[in-house]
């Protein structure tokens, strides 16, 4: 909470050198940010929903995530235009709801993005030794994970304008695709009308398994959008805030809604739903079925630079998450520092690489993205509550706002019943992970609440220069 | 064993080996030269305070654009300060 008293807390004093993370992004570098680690998911991951419900399954489960995180890119744009600090929901949480929701908020993000780079660096492995068997994956997953840690420990600027060029590309590998396989000619290459039609053995492609199958769908729907969420991290660095992010955020989810959609017709319309629901490379696959070697070799480059642009990603929000988190001694203050030169969290950066390739190879891959996703679940089921705080504390007018989202408190009221639903679907396929989960998450706030926060000097936690919050 | 594969491989290991080195050495250099209260010197973020631009508020600006527009085209208000 924004006390008075935090209020009141000076700035850095003209006469006191400060060191702090340099403002050197515009949205473009958001949007590179956002869709870099979230489009690998178009590439794999999304078609498990065909095998779920079926091809109408899997494009219920897409656009019903697309509303979803249209809600959560409305939410973080208000929200982050207002909380321009490193740790984007971390600091949201901790300026508005208070320092327990923060610590665990900050938790969901680094397990997310930790996590889903490790997985992205492995399949960075896998597919070297898919070009030649005689590659050992293993030198191409550190080598990735390094070259990424390099980029991001020079230069925000550097590390997201290199994300802006290899995510333009892994996009546009999908548009080409579409032209490619030529959609305007139904029946050529696109087998749409065949692939949907009722099996000679009764089975209905479209839904095999009925409503049951689309409610099941929607555990993988979020991949078409999982880690959009992550432009909040770079608040601290836009050149302007209140431009950058909320313009970087939403032409991202754009973007992201276009490609799910194109994503979704071409995977359906080349491949038979038993096949694409077991596919690994489901884009891959597509471009495989075509015939045509061109669209082959282009999609197995925007497979490889999707899941390069995504750990990008993923390194540098983690990264920001531990460094705000250390910076208010949530984690221990080492882990604030900046660097003199680059002005980078050089040791949040740092110390997440042996972290992130450690779960990467603790042998249970599929655990590892599970507990990613519901990680980031859990962080959509708080963010409605964020945001309802956010309005009934600072209403309209009492603080600057660089966006302000319509319909309050609907998309908040959406998001939080579309976050249930999906608890559901998970809860069916991954009881297990989702109570071991929230069981990790409860023990860690119990040592925080008992031991850590106990050293937090609270005097230095809020530095936002905010009035008194309604009511208090 | 493919020999050019092989050699690839280990070119990727010298690669490992160097972004490695490189940040070690760099880390190092920095905790060296830099006192730490400097490092961790830095506080969270000020939001800029220019735009602030709410829905509602679009309408109000707009009639507001709408009244000021027919002086500005006409000329008149420039001749008279020219006068």
């Amino acid at each position: 909470m924004a006390t008075s008293e935090a209020a009141a807390t000076p700035q850095a004093a003209p006469t006191v050198r400060r060191l702090s993370l340099l403002r050197v992004l515009g949205p473009m570098h958001v949007w590179a940010l956002g869709v870099g680690i979230v489009l690998v998911g178009e590439f794999m991951g999304w078609n498990f929903t065909v095998a779920k419900g079926g091809v109408f399954g899997a494009l219920v489960a897409c656009w019903f995530a697309g509303i979803l995180y249209s809600c959560v890119a409305m939410i973080d744009s208000e929200v982050s235009s207002t909380v321009a600090s490193a740790g984007g929901q971390y600091a949201q949480m901790k300026h508005i709801v208070g320092p327990l929701a923060a610590f665990v908020m900050g938790l969901f993000l680094i397990f997310e993005y930790c996590m889903l780079a490790s997985a992205d660096a492995i399949v960075i492995g896998a597919i070297m030794a898919e070009l030649n068997a005689n590659f050992s994956p293993l030198p191409w997953v550190i080598l990735s994970l390094l070259f990424l840690t390099w980029l991001n420990y020079r230069g925000v600027h550097l590390s997201l304008t290199f994300n802006f060029v290899i995510t333009a590309i892994a996009f546009m590998t999908i548009i080409i695709l579409l032209f490619g396989g030529e959609f305007w000619n139904p029946g050529k290459i696109f087998q749409t009308s065949e692939l949907f039609a009722v099996q000679p053995d009764g089975v209905d492609p479209k839904a095999p398994y009925g409503w049951l199958g689309f409610l099941a769908a929607l555990q993988f729907g979020i991949w078409y959008y999982l880690g959009i969420e992550g432009t909040c991290q770079t608040a601290e660095e836009c050149r302007s805030v209140p431009r950058a992010l909320p313009i970087g955020t939403m032409s991202g989810l754009i973007t992201l809604l276009i490609a799910a959609t194109i994503t979704w017709f071409v995977g359906t319309s080349l491949v038979d739903w038993v096949t694409l629901g077991e596919s690994a490379f489901p884009l891959y696959d597509a471009a495989l079925n075509t015939g045509r070697q061109w669209l082959v070799v282009i999609l197995f480059i925007g497979t490889f630079l999707s899941c390069l642009a995504s750990a990008n990603g993923c390194i540098n929000d983690a990264s920001r998450a531990w460094f705000a988190m250390g910076r208010d001694q949530f984690v221990p203050r080492f882990f604030g520092g900046v660097h003199p030169r680059y002005r980078t969290p050089y040791r949040a950066i740092l110390f997440l690489v042996p972290i992130t390739l450690g779960f990467g190879y603790t042998g249970l891959l599929d655990q590892v993205i599970t507990f990613s996703i519901i990680s980031g679940l859990l962080m959509y089921a708080i963010m409605p509550i964020n945001m309802i705080r956010f309005r009934r504390l600072y209403p309209m007018g009492s603080i600057p706002r660089g966006y302000v989202h319509p319909f309050h408190p609907a998309p908040s009221i959406v998001l939080l019943l579309f976050c249930i639903g999906t608890f559901i679907a998970i809860y069916f396929g991954y009881w297990k992970n989702l109570i071991a989960a929230m069981a990790f998450y409860i023990l860690v706030s119990v040592w925080f609440i008992f031991r850590r926060y106990k050293i937090v000097d609270r005097s230095k936690l809020y530095t936002m220069p905010w009035p008194r919050p309604k009511g208090y | 064993m493919d020999t050019a594969a092989e050699v690839l491989n280990w070119v990727a290991w010298a690669g490992v080996a160097f972004l490695a080195l490189y940040l070690i050495v760099d880390a190092a250099r920095v905790e060296s030269t830099y006192d730490n209260d400097l490092l961790v010197s830095s506080v969270e973020g000020e939001i800029e305070k220019e735009i602030l631009i709410h829905p509602e508020t679009i309408s109000a600006m707009e009639e507001e654009i709408a009244e000021e527009t027919p002086s500005v085209d006409t000329g008149a208000d420039n001749m008279k300060e020219v006068e």
